[in-house]
């Protein structure tokens, strides 16, 4: 998985995608894991234990939450209730759309 | 000599007292999370972090000395992204027969996810540069992060904003599906996805493999697509 991470880096770098490299490194183990089944079985024990704790990895960056500066705090009502009624919003709207394609077939 | 070499243990003590900070206050709240019967307002994001930082003012440590003695959890971020790939390639034989629905609730969702944060950003008439910082807010931290950086957007905010868009989504989402309807867990996946990136995509895998696979189609298909088009959207909303 590291290797294919540094392969999706390399190739961010050479064509200049702005795309983080880990993406890239995604689309070509999926690409590779369509055409060699072995390294499946390798694999999946491995990603899966990653996978498992994908929550643990994102608590050093949500601590930071804790320690922003004054001004953004100021504005936090208007940003917080935004997030809010925007992110709602949206999955409303994805699953009412689900819901109408799933019926129309 | 010896002088040195104390000086390293320190060194080493203080860093990996900090990551086992991390790992210990993840494992709490992964503790209480289970006893509450996994209900997302308990999720170990919510309660392990505000503990976490309890405990940094407490003993007068600095944020950025926290993160740089993590960085082995954030770096770890990197292969699991590449891991991702192993469960999608599982679902990906059936994918095929699904591509309509998948192709139009990403383009749609990932457009509509934009338009809302930019309208309602509009009317509570934040600051232009509050705007550029929200405008990537559902799409996954490293994207958003080089969206924003290109729309001359604060950095420190749109992590906190993905952050807090992902766990309204993780949320919400359980009562919309009920309410809506949505019972398949391929569709709950893809949504958890669009919306709230890779913390619904966390969420997801708990809930099954499958929707944790379909979350991750939905995350990184609505990343590239936002990337393409709100550029454009914003200097809409700005002008």
């Amino acid at each position: 998985m590291v290797v294919f991470q540094w392969l999706g880096e390399s190739v961010v770098v050479l064509t200049g995608f702005a795309l983080p490299g880990p993406l890239v490194g995604m689309l070509l183990l999926l690409v590779t894991l369509s055409f060699v089944d072995r390294l499946f079985v390798f694999l999946d024990k491995t990603g899966n234990l990653l996978i498992g704790n994908l929550s643990l990895m994102f608590i050093p960056i949500s601590v930071g939450a804790f320690f922003l500066n004054r001004e953004i705090y100021q504005q936090f009502p208007a940003i917080l209730s935004l997030i809010f009624l925007s992110t709602i919003g949206v999955i409303f709207f994805m699953a009412i759309l689900v819901k109408e394609l799933l019926n129309r077939d | 000599m010896t002088e040195l070499m104390q000086q390293q243990w320190q060194q080493v003590i203080s860093s990996s007292w900090l990551l086992a900070l991390s790992v210990g206050g993840f494992a709490l709240g992964l503790w209480i999370y289970r006893r509450s019967g996994s209900n997302a307002l308990l999720h170990p994001l919510l309660v392990s972090t505000p503990i976490i930082a309890a405990l940094l003012y407490l003993s007068n440590i600095g944020f950025e000395q926290y993160y740089e003695a993590n960085g082995l959890l954030s770096w770890l971020l990197g292969p699991t992204t590449v891991a991702l790939a192993i469960p999608l390639s599982k679902e990906l034989r059936q994918l095929p027969a699904l591509l309509p629905i998948v192709s139009l609730t990403v383009l749609m969702g990932g457009f509509v996810a934009a338009i809302l944060a930019l309208s309602l950003a509009y009317i509570f008439n934040t600051s232009d540069l509050v705007m550029l910082s929200i405008a990537a807010k559902s799409v996954t931290t490293p994207i958003a992060m080089g969206i924003t950086q290109q729309l001359g957007g604060l950095l420190t905010l749109i992590t906190l904003v993905v952050l807090l868009t992902g766990i309204v989504g993780i949320i919400t989402t359980s009562a919309i599906f009920k309410f809506t309807g949505i019972t398949d867990e391929r569709w709950q996946g893809l949504i958890l996805g669009i919306a709230s990136h890779a913390i619904g995509t966390a969420r997801a895998f708990e809930i099954s493999p499958r929707c944790g696979a379909f979350s991750t189609l939905g995350m990184g298909l609505n990343g590239i697509w936002t990337s393409l088009f709100l550029p454009t959207l914003v200097g809409l909303f700005l002008y």
